[in-house]
C-alpha cells in the first residue's frame, strides 16, 4: 500500500462527495428560509411547505406524475424482466445483437432524441391505427416505460449473471416444465432485482423533463415540466421547497431500492 | 558484497483490525539457500512474505536485506521480487512483455533486456510462446512465466507465495525439481509460503513452521520432522500418535508414566522437562512395527480397529485400552490382521519424543 | 456464457416476443420514423409536415425533399451548434474522469464490506431529481446567488462575478449531473482488477505512476470507455443544463433541436439533427464500446 492510496484517495473521495452533495444541501436548508429572498437567511420557517399545499397547479402536475410514474414503472418492470432474462439466459437468439443495441439504447442517446423519436412514432400511429387518441397520459407512459424498461433489464441481467444457472436445470431436471421453473425458480428469485429496477423505473419517470416535454399534450404537465417552467422564471424559495420535498421522495425510493438489492446479492 | 545473511528480520508485527497477522517474528535468511515458511492458512505466513516485499507496512520491527535496512523502503525500490500464488501476470502483456516489465523500470537498454528475456525464456524452457498472452498459457506455463518474470531482475531474494499451490499433482512434483534446478542455477535465495508440508520438507534447506503468527519450530527438514517442539509441530508435519503421560525419569532414555495405558513408556530424552512434569510422547506411525516384527523397548498389546491401504504401505489402527489407539504405518509387503485379530506392537524408545507443549 | 435454459420453443417466444414487439415498435420504427420525416418538409398542417413518401388520390406520391439537410449547408449556426456540443461535452467527459478515476479507485480499494456503501453514495444523487440538482447550482452560481453574496459580503469583490449563464457554469452542471455514471462503471472495472497484479507491477520495480499508466489505465479501459460514453454522449444531446446554466449566445445542439420542434414547429429539421445526432455520436460511441468488450474478452 502506498502513500497515495492511504492520503490522497480518500481525500478525492471526499472532495467528490462534498462536490456532489453541497449544492443539494443548500437547496434543502434554504427551503426552510423565512425570507421571500433566497440568498438572505431571515430565520427558519416551514412557510413554504404550507404554500405547497396551497397550490392546486403543483398538486395537479403531482397527480399526473405519480399516475404516470405508477403505469409506467409496472409495465417496464413486466417487460425489462422478461427482457433481461431473455439476455442472461437464452443464449445466441436470433438478432440478440440488434435486441440488445434497442434495449441499451435509451441508457445512452441523448434525451431530446428519445422525446422527439417517440412522439412521431405517437403521431403516426395516431393517423394510421387513430390510436394514441391525442397525448396526453397515455403516451406519456408508453414513452416512460420505454426507457424504464432498458434500466429494469439492466438490473435484472446483473442479477441472473449471479444465479447459478444450475439452480434452474435443477428445477427443470426435477420435471418443472420452462414455465413453471420461471415461476418457481427464477421469479423467486428475481424479485428483489425486480423490486429495485421498479423503483428505480418510478423514480426516473418521476424526473424525466425532455421526454416528458415532447411526448406530452396540453393540459398535461408533469412536476418537473411545472418545475422547469419555474425555474426558468428564476430561483424562488417555493421551488426550494418543492425541490427538497423532490429530492428526499427520490432518495427514500434510492434507499429502499438499494437495501432490497443489498439483502440478496450477498 | 556482504557476508552476512540475505535477508534479517527482526521482532517484526503486522495487526489487521486488532488481529495479529504476525507476531514478534524474527529469522535470518543465508545467500543461496531455500527458506520455507509452513503453516496453515491464516498463520501468517503470507502476511510476513508481504512484508518482506514491501507490499505491507509493519507495525513494528525491522527488514533488512543484505545488511540494508529496508522497514520504510517501498515495494517498487526494494532488491526483492515476489511470485505470487495467483502468478499476477500482466493480462494485457504478451510474455515477453511480462518478463521485460522489471527490466524496463530499471532503465536497462533495449538490448540487454532483450538479452536477459532470452536468457530467462531459455530458463524455464518457455521457448516458442514469448508473444503469447497469459491467457493462452497452461497453468504451468504461466507459473515458470511468473519465476521468469521475477528473476529476470537477478534478485537477491525471491519470495514465492504458494508457488505450486494451483498446478494438479503430477505437474506439481515435476516443478518442485524445476525450481531447484533454477535455484541453483541462479544461486538466488528463496523464501518459499506453503502450507504443504511434503513441499517445503522436499525443497527447503531450512523450514519454519508457523502458528498465529509466530514462528514456531525453525530447523533442517529433517531435524523438525524427527525433533518437532510441540505437538503443533509433531501434528501439522506428518502423521504422529500422541500419548499424554507423566514423566519419571529425564535421563536418557527418559521414562514416562502413560495414564491411559497404565504403563511407562521410554523415550529418548526428557525433552527438557523436570521428573513429575505433564508431557506428551510423540512417535511417528513408521516406527511403530507390528507383531511379529514388533521390537523396541516399548512394547504392547491391542486390537486391530481398522486399516487403510495406501499402497506402498498400510495405515493401521490399533486400540491398545484405556482408550487408547496407535497408529501403525507399516510396508504393503507385510502381512496385517484383519480388523477385530488381536496384534502385537512395539517402538524403540529413540523414536518417541518429550513434548512440554 | 451460460448453459442455455432447457426450455421449449414456445416459451422462448413468450419471454423474447414481448419485449422485441416493444423494442421494434417503441425503439426501432421511431428512430425510421425520424429518417423518413427528415427528409419531409415542414407545412402548416396537423402535423405540422409533408412526408416524403404518402398515399393520395393519384397514388404512392415520393418526394423526398432535402430541405432539413439544405439548412445545414445554407446556416452555419448547426454545424458551430454541433462542435459547440462536441466540445463541451468532450471537456466535461476529460473532468468527469479526472474527477471520478480517483474517486473510483479510492471506492475499489476500500475495505469489501465499506465499498457498496461508499458506491452508494456515489449513486445517490442520481437518484435525486435532476432538475433540482441543476437549478441548485443555480442558487449558487447567480449574480444574486449565495457564491456572489458571500464574497460581495466579505468584501473579496466589488460587483457580482459573472458566474451564471456562462460555459464554466455550464460545464460544472454537466460534470455534476453526470459523474455518478463516470464512478460506477469505473468502480466496477477497477474492482474487478486483481489486486496481486498492482503489486506485482510494484514488487517488479515500478513507481506508482508507472502502475496506474502501464497497468492500471489499460486493464481499465473497458470502464474507462463505458464512463465515457455515459457521459459524453447525453452530454452532447443535453437541453436542459444548457438551458438554464450556459450562455444565451453559444449555440449548443440540444437547444436547437428543442426550439426546432417546439418555437419553430419545424419537425423536419428537428428530425434531422436528431438523425445527425444519431450518426455522429450514437453510431461512432456503439461501435468504440463493443470493440472495447471485445478486448476485454480477449484479455481475459
Amino acid at each position: 500500500m502506498t502513500r497515495g492510496e492511504r492520503f490522497v484517495l480518500p481525500a478525492a473521495l471526499g472532495a467528490g462527495y462534498f462536490f456532489l452533495y453541497l449544492p443539494l444541501a443548500i437547496v434543502i436548508v434554504y427551503s426552510f428560509n423565512e425570507s421571500r429572498l433566497v440568498t438572505v437567511w431571515s430565520g427558519l420557517s416551514a412557510r413554504w411547505y404550507g404554500e405547497l399545499l396551497a397550490n392546486d397547479r403543483i398538486l395537479d402536475a403531482a397527480g399526473l406524475s405519480l399516475g404516470v410514474g405508477l403505469c409506467a414503472a409496472t409495465l417496464a418492470t413486466v417487460l425489462g424482466t422478461l427482457a433481461g432474462v431473455a439476455m442472461a439466459r437464452f443464449g445466441r437468439f436470433r438478432a440478440r445483437f440488434l435486441f440488445a443495441v434497442l434495449l441499451a439504447a435509451p441508457l445512452v442517446m441523448p434525451e431530446v432524441v428519445t422525446g422527439l423519436t417517440l412522439l412521431l412514432m405517437f403521431v403516426t400511429l395516431e393517423q394510421v391505427v387513430g390510436w394514441p387518441d391525442g397525448r396526453g397520459f397515455a403516451t406519456l407512459v408508453l414513452a416512460h416505460a420505454s426507457f424504464g424498461l432498458s434500466y429494469v433489464a439492466v438490473i435484472v441481467q446483473a442479477r441472473m449473471a449471479m444465479l447459478d444457472p444450475a439452480l434452474e436445470e435443477a428445477a427443470a431436471d426435477l420435471g418443472a416444465p420452462p414455465a413453471r421453473v420461471f415461476r418457481a425458480v427464477t421469479l423467486p428469485l428475481l424479485l428483489p432485482a425486480a423490486a429495485a429496477g421498479w423503483l428505480l423505473a418510478f423514480t426516473l419517470s418521476l424526473d424525466d423533463l425532455v421526454i416528458a416535454s415532447f411526448t406530452s399534450g396540453p393540459g398535461a404537465t408533469t412536476l418537473p415540466m411545472y418545475v422547469f417552467a419555474s425555474v426558468r422564471l428564476g430561483v424562488s424559495p417555493q421551488v426550494n421547497a418543492l425541490g427538497t420535498v423532490l429530492v428526499g421522495f427520490a432518495a427514500t425510493l434510492g434507499l429502499v431500492a438499494w437495501a432490497i438489492w443489498r439483502r440478496t446479492a450477498r | 558484497m556482504t557476508a552476512g545473511p540475505v535477508l534479517r528480520v527482526a521482532t517484526l508485527g503486522k495487526s489487521f483490525g486488532g488481529i495479529a497477522a504476525v507476531d514478534g517474528v524474527g529469522f535470518e535468511v543465508e545467500a543461496g539457500e531455500i527458506f520455507a515458511l509452513l503453516g496453515p492458512s491464516g498463520c501468517g505466513k503470507t502476511t510476513l512474505l508481504r512484508l518482506i516485499a514491501g507490499l505491507e507496512v509493519p507495525d513494528s520491527g525491522t527488514i533488512a536485506i543484505d545488511g540494508e535496512d529496508m522497514t520504510g523502503v517501498p515495494a517498487w525500490r526494494r532488491p526483492v521480487n515476489t511470485v505470487f500464488q495467483s502468478y499476477a501476470l500482466f493480462p494485457h502483456m504478451t510474455v515477453a512483455q511480462n518478463i521485460a516489465f522489471g527490466l524496463r523500470q530499471d532503465g536497462l537498454a533495449r538490448a540487454e533486456i532483450g538479452r536477459r528475456v532470452d536468457e530467462m525464456v531459455a530458463l524455464v524452457q518457455l521457448g516458442g510462446l514469448e508473444r503469447r498472452r497469459p491467457d493462452q498459457l497452461s497453468g504451468g506455463q504461466r507459473q515458470r512465466v511468473a519465476l521468469a518474470r521475477s528473476l529476470a531482475k537477478r534478485p537477491k531474494l525471491l519470495l514465492l507465495d504458494e508457488p505450486l499451490a494451483a498446478l494438479d499433482r503430477k505437474l506439481r512434483e515435476q516443478t518442485r525439481g524445476e525450481l531447484v534446478r533454477i535455484q541453483a542455477h541462479t544461486g538466488t535465495a528463496f523464501i518459499l509460503v506453503t502450507h504443504d508440508q511434503e513441499e517445503a520438507l522436499a525443497l527447503a534447506r531450512r523450514v519454519a513452521v508457523m502458528r498465529a503468527g509466530r514462528i514456531e519450530q525453525l530447523g533442517p527438514p529433517r531435524a523438525v520432522y524427527d525433533r518437532p517442539a510441540s505437538r503443533y509441530v509433531a501434528d501439522f508435519i506428518g502423521r504422529v500418535n500422541l500419548l499424554e503421560g507423566t514423566l519419571v525419569d529425564a535421563g536418557a532414555p527418559a521414562a514416562v508414566r502413560c495414564g491411559a495405558l497404565d504403563i511407562v513408556l521410554r523415550a529418548r530424552d526428557g525433552g527438557g522437562a523436570a521428573a513429575g512434569a505433564a508431557v506428551w510422547l510423540a512417535v511417528r506411525p513408521e516406527h511403530v512395527a507390528l507383531d511379529p516384527h514388533g521390537a523396541g523397548e516399548n512394547r504392547m498389546s491391542g486390537t486391530v480397529v481398522a486399516s487403510s491401504f495406501l499402497g506402498e504401505s498400510v495405515l493401521v489402527d490399533v486400540a491398545v485400552g484405556g482408550g487408547a489407539t496407535i497408529r501403525a504405518l507399516v510396508p504393503a509387503r507385510h502381512a496385517v490382521p484383519a480388523p477385530g485379530g488381536a496384534v502385537a506392537l512395539g517402538f524403540a524408545a529413540a523414536a518417541v519424543s518429550v513434548l512440554t507443549r | 456464457m451460460n448453459a442455455p435454459l432447457r426450455t421449449d420453443a414456445t416459451w422462448r417466444a413468450l419471454v423474447l416476443g414481448l419485449p422485441w414487439l416493444w423494442l421494434l415498435l417503441l425503439g426501432l420504427a421511431p428512430l425510421g420514423l425520424a429518417v423518413a420525416i427528415s427528409f419531409g418538409t415542414a407545412s402548416e398542417g396537423a402535423p405540422p409536415y409533408d412526408p416524403p413518401l404518402a398515399w393520395s388520390a393519384d397514388g404512392l406520391r415520393v418526394a423526398p425533399s432535402l430541405e432539413s439537410y439544405a439548412l445545414v449547408v445554407g446556416d452555419d449556426l448547426y454545424v458551430v451548434a454541433f462542435f459547440n456540443s462536441l466540445r463541451v461535452a468532450g471537456l466535461a467527459t476529460l473532468l468527469c474522469l479526472a474527477i471520478g478515476y480517483p474517486m473510483a479507485l479510492a471506492i475499489a480499494r476500500a475495505p469489501a464490506p465499506r465499498r457498496p456503501l461508499l458506491l452508494l453514495f456515489v449513486m445517490l444523487p442520481f437518484w435525486t431529481s435532476f432538475l433540482v440538482r441543476v437549478y441548485a447550482w443555480t442558487t449558487l452560481l447567480r449574480p444574486t446567488g449565495i457564491i456572489n453574496t458571500a464574497l460581495l459580503a466579505a468584501g473579496a469583490i466589488d460587483a457580482p462575478l459573472e458566474l451564471f449563464a456562462s460555459e464554466p457554469a455550464m460545464l460544472i452542471g454537466i460534470v455534476y449531473s453526470y459523474l455518478p455514471f463516470m464512478v460506477l462503471p469505473l468502480a466496477l472495472s477497477i474492482e474487478r482488477v486483481d489486486p496481486d497484479v498492482l503489486a506485482a507491477a510494484a514488487d517488479l520495480g515500478a513507481r506508482p505512476r508507472t502502475v496506474l499508466l502501464r497497468i492500471l489505465v489499460p486493464l481499465t479501459w473497458p470502464g474507462i470507455v463505458a464512463g465515457s460514453a455515459l457521459v459524453f454522449v447525453p452530454a452532447a444531446g443535453e437541453f436542459v443544463i444548457p438551458d438554464l446554466l450556459g450562455p444565451s449566445d453559444t449555440p449548443m445542439i440540444g437547444r436547437i433541436l428543442w426550439n426546432e420542434f417546439f418555437a419553430n414547429r419545424d419537425w423536419p429539421a428537428a428530425s434531422m439533427i436528431a438523425v445527425l445526432l444519431l450518426v455522429v455520436l450514437v453510431l461512432p460511441v456503439a461501435a468504440i464500446q463493443r470493440a472495447a468488450a471485445r478486448a476485454e474478452r480477449g484479455v481475459r
